[in-house]
């Protein structure tokens, strides 16, 4: 892996310190949004992200399972493909084993009914 | 008189007093070679008061190193012993806080406060060890602090991953499988503090 196919996400520095609830048509900072702004784009190139979780207020699992599970339904990738594609950089392990379920689980977890 | 002194003086050398200075003769041999004895040993007592002058000072320090640690581990088991009560202490809070919110209307101040909550509580957990590591003398084995990540990782999934926020339309009984997850997240992370507090029992 080249760092050319790297892409680096701070998402306190690149997005916000509060992030917010799951969708983004009823409130800031959603997953829904970091989702759309951030992974789809360099996933669907191809590329690796790495993005640091670290310096924001805390995450609600709903913003994480929609960030991360949402891009792999979004796009379809394969579990082993998405995990080896998507890095999670934090000083807390319970948010990267979040991150981690929710992408094994994605295909699993049917989109919720606002 | 001069013949009873004579008598006497002759009387006394017939006296049997010979053997007398005949015994007390080899009394002072003995003593002689006793004396002889203790001053052909001097580099032995040297030895002995050199030796017992090193030796006691390092009893000493020894001894005041081993009170000392004893005495600081002492009261680090009992700074994390109040450290890891406070952190059951703040569960429960946390607990009772998400029943009510996932029990009642949809409250933002309850979100945002069950978010930071969920942060603080882990920062917190990881903190012993981080404490513990700072110590020269660590008061318990750091290994046996750890909590599992797993399990605050599932406490925030049963508390923020569904109806929470956008999501929370209604109101969960308390009998509900949400708020009941809830509870059984609580106890299983307050399962792994109460096993810290008893390794850091005196």
């Amino acid at each position: 892996m080249t760092t050319e196919n790297i892409v680096r996400i701070n998402v306190a520095e690149q997005f916000t310190k509060l992030p917010g609830a799951r969708y983004k048509n009823l409130g800031p900072s959603s997953g829904e949004e970091f989702r759309e702004r951030f992974l789809v784009d360099p996933l669907r190139k191809g590329y690796t992200v790495v993005v640091c979780l670290d310096g924001v207020r805390g995450y609600g699992s709903s913003f994480l399972e929609e960030a991360f599970g949402g891009v792999v339904r979004e796009l379809g990738l394969d579990i082993p493909d998405a995990l080896a594609r998507i890095k999670i950089e934090t000083k807390m392990k319970s948010w990267a084993l979040d991150v981690e379920e929710y992408i094994r689980l994605a295909k699993d977890t049917p989109r919720q009914n606002v | 008189m001069s013949r009873m002194a004579d008598k006497s003086g002759s009387k006394a050398e017939t006296l049997p007093l010979m053997p007398k200075t005949v015994q007390s003769k080899p009394e002072e041999c003995n003593c002689v070679q006793i004396k002889e004895t203790i001053h052909t040993t001097p580099d032995n007592s040297t030895y002995l008061a050199t030796t017992l002058s090193i030796i006691s000072p390092i009893l000493v320090i020894v001894g005041w190193y081993v009170v000392a640690r004893t005495q600081a581990n002492r009261e680090r088991r009992k700074q994390i012993r109040e450290y890891v009560s406070n952190l059951i202490e703040r569960s429960y809070t946390l607990e009772r806080l998400a029943i009510e919110y996932h029990t009642s209307e949809r409250k933002v101040s309850a979100e945002h406060e069950i978010i930071s909550s969920l942060t603080r509580l882990e920062t917190a957990c990881n903190s012993i060890v981080e404490f513990v590591a700072r110590q020269c003398f660590p008061a318990v084995r750091s290994s046996l602090l750890e909590i599992d990540a797993k399990k605050i990782q599932v406490l925030r999934s049963a508390m923020t991953l569904h109806h929470f926020a956008d999501e929370h339309n209604s109101c969960h009984s308390h009998t509900s499988t949400l708020i009941q997850n809830i509870s059984l997240a609580v106890f299983d992370l307050i399962e792994d503090l109460e096993q810290i507090r008893i390794s850091a029992l005196d």
